[in-house]
């Protein structure tokens, strides 16, 4: 029995994690100023699920770092293989929510991944979307802020 | 920086709301056509067309204009104009009238002399595009190849339409998205103009009004996934009383509203944006004669209170005023023409250099009852009118007099002449300013020591384009056929442009 637990933790330390995961790295681009802090979501495509859902459903990770003028890049290690869509906003009155005008426009800037846009409503996930490739070492989703 | 995975936060779910503005890609308009070397050429062979050449500069100042005529003493003040100016930059020329960037003009009236000063509004989309060294937006009917994304209607605001003194702020007004602060000194684009808290960015309309005691009414249309009319109740103070959202079924544009005393009247087209064609603004709008005009009306006590009425298909830009009887019946007029062939072709052709049709598609004086029992009727005269503008104290009120642009000589290739409508005796006066001239909106501005409607003068300016000058003229209310009482000629044409508003100060 002792043996045979010891396997089988091996045998789940080698077939979850290190040899299939990789970086998910996220950049935020174009942060305007130090105020307030900068927070993202990763989503993954999740059946039932509209992207970008609007209660959370279908996102990974999330972030939240004091805003810095620049680009800010946040590192998640050992993510599985995957297909991951980066949302970010500039949460410069510290509210923890997006600021929106009376019409649902946002009014602190946001950024889609690969800086993806819509035609009269958001961005398809799939435009949205970096692949974290098996076996691959890492993969960027960045996106620029626009106030 | 590496971090660990955290609980939920909101931030993405408020995305969802994200990206919930058009993007106006490819346009019908755009071919290969060259229209800065069309318009150039038609030019030469039209000289009309200097109305909507760009100004040599950025910015215009003349002290002290030569004034021919005696200019009325007891009128001083400021007297603001807006309107599009730059259709060409980088290297491309607007395809319609609407999309030049905004050019602000002030003329100070003091001790018999005129100055005059003039600025391209620096608004953020401007200082994007001469950043860039090229043109990133597109607008109402202008398509802009690989142009920047608009995420907010803001992206493409170009301030161009009017301008409002309201409560001692100056604002630039557009349409499509804030309205803008300017500052009246140096006539600088300062910053988009919200009325508080959640009303960033919302819409707000070029055609206020305002009441007597200075209470301001306004609207925004706002087309999305879900289109809505946005009402605004502001004090004289300048400070938000109240706001709501209004969906509207088969919404597009909606120009100008009038008020009584007591509603809100707006005339709803039926010139509808139509989602999910990819297009320029314009373009994405279908005319649909057989849904009819519609006219929506609001308690200005209750934005809840609303009422609908019918009638036939027509579409126009400008009310001159509404009022209500005392059984109830509102009445209110517009320049009105029976489609809206007007801003699909007319005010498009004209930027390449093709003015034919461009006055005939221009409307005609219309009066229009709404009767609390649910009717509604409409005469159109034969009359074309544009600009039409009334004394402010009878906003709201029952008015004698309104004056407006007029066709005068049989020539109808643009509005000619300037015209006081006295609606008791349904009469006309006018003054034909002749072959040569242009004339724009001319507004009424009331002088002291008299309660006569028409005690006053009417203030506007006229574009000479044989002599290639502009001037600001004024009018004595009371004799318009007689002609200016005098002009302030600049040594330089000015663009023609839309709107303009008079204070008896700086703002
Ligand atoms: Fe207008």
């Amino acid at each position: 029995m002792k043996i045979s637990l010891s396997a089988m933790c091996l045998s789940l330390f080698l077939f979850s994690v290190p040899v299939l995961a990789g970086d998910l790295v996220l950049e935020v681009k174009g942060v305007r100023s130090d105020q307030g802090d900068v927070l993202g979501a990763v989503h993954v495509r999740t059946p039932g699920v509209k992207f970008p859902s609007r209660d959370g459903e279908g996102t990974v990770h999330n972030f939240k770092t004091l805003a810095r003028e620049g680009t800010i890049t946040v590192v998640f290690k050992d993510v599985a293989p995957g297909d991951y869509a980066l949302t970010a906003f500039h949460d410069e009155d510290r509210s923890g929510e997006i600021n929106s005008n009376a019409l649902g426009i946002p009014t602190e800037g946001y950024a889609f991944g690969n800086d993806a846009t819509g035609f009269m409503g958001p961005p398809k996930f799939e435009d949205v979307a970096v692949t974290l490739e098996e076996g691959a070492e890492s993969v960027t989703a960045s996106g620029s802020l626009m106030y | 920086m590496v971090m660990q995975r955290r609980d939920f936060l909101k931030s993405s779910a408020v995305l969802g709301l994200a990206g919930l503005v058009p993007r106006f890609a490819h346009s019908i308009a755009s071919t290969d056509t060259d229209w800065a070397a069309s318009f150039a050429g038609a030019l030469k062979e039209d000289p009309r067309l200097l109305g909507w050449k760009t100004p040599s500069a950025d910015t215009f100042g003349t002290e002290a204009l030569r004034i021919e005529g005696k200019w009325p003493a007891a009128l001083e003040g400021t007297f603001w104009r807006n309107g599009p100016a730059v259709h060409d930059r980088h290297g491309l020329r607007c395809q319609h009238w609407f999309d030049g960037d905004g050019f602000l003009q002030a003329f100070r009236i003091s001790g018999g002399q005129v100055n005059h000063r003039a600025r391209v509004l620096n608004t953020p989309k401007l200082t994007a595009e001469d950043e860039a060294a090229r043109r990133l937006y597109s607008g109402f009917g202008t398509h802009v190849p690989d142009g920047a994304p608009v995420r907010k209607p803001d992206d493409m605001n170009v301030a161009n339409i009017s301008v409002l003194a309201h409560h001692g702020e100056l604002l630039a007004l557009w349409e499509g998205g804030s309205a803008s602060v300017v500052d009246p000194e140096s006539l600088r684009w300062q910053g988009f103009k919200s009325w508080g808290q959640g009303l960033e960015g919302v819409p707000f309309t070029a055609h206020p009004k305002v009441d007597p005691d200075g209470t301001l009414w306004a609207f925004g249309y706002a087309l999305g996934a879900k289109h809505q009319l946005v009402l605004y109740h502001i004090s004289p103070k300048g400070a938000l009383v109240k706001i709501a959202l209004v969906p509207i079924d088969a919404f597009g544009m909606l120009h100008d509203f009038v008020v009584t005393d007591a509603h809100l009247v707006f005339m709803i087209p039926p010139l509808v944006m139509e989602m999910g064609r990819e297009t320029s603004f314009i373009d994405a709008h279908r005319w649909r004669p057989e849904l009819g005009s519609r006219v929506l009306v609001v308690a200005k006590d209750d934005f809840e209170d609303r009422r609908w009425y019918e009638l036939p298909p027509a579409f126009g830009f400008h009310h001159g005023n509404a009022w209500e009887e005392a059984d109830g019946t509102i009445r209110f007029d517009q320049c009105l023409d029976d489609d809206a062939s007007l801003v699909f072709d007319a005010l498009r052709d004209v930027m390449r250099g093709d003015l034919d049709g461009f006055g005939a598609a221009f409307g005609r004086y219309a009066q229009i009852s709404l009767s609390p029992s649910g009717g509604a009727s409409m005469d159109m005269t034969a009359d074309g009118a544009e600009f039409p503008k009334v004394a402010p104290s009878t906003v709201g009120k029952r008015n004698r007099y309104v004056y407006h642009l007029g066709v005068a000589g049989g020539d109808d290739w643009y509005l000619r002449s300037l015209v006081k409508r006295d609606l008791n005796k349904d009469r006309l006066q006018a003054f034909d300013f002749g072959a040569g001239k242009i004339p724009e909106e001319h507004v009424f501005v009331p002088s002291a020591g008299s309660n006569d409607e028409d005690a006053g003068w009417l203030v506007g300016t006229v574009l000479d384009y044989q002599r290639e000058v502009s001037g600001l003229n004024v009018f004595d209310a009371q004799h318009i056929e007689d002609g200016p009482l005098a002009t302030a000629w600049l040594p330089y044409p000015m663009p023609l442009g839309f709107h303009g508003c008079f204070r008896s100060g700086l703002v």
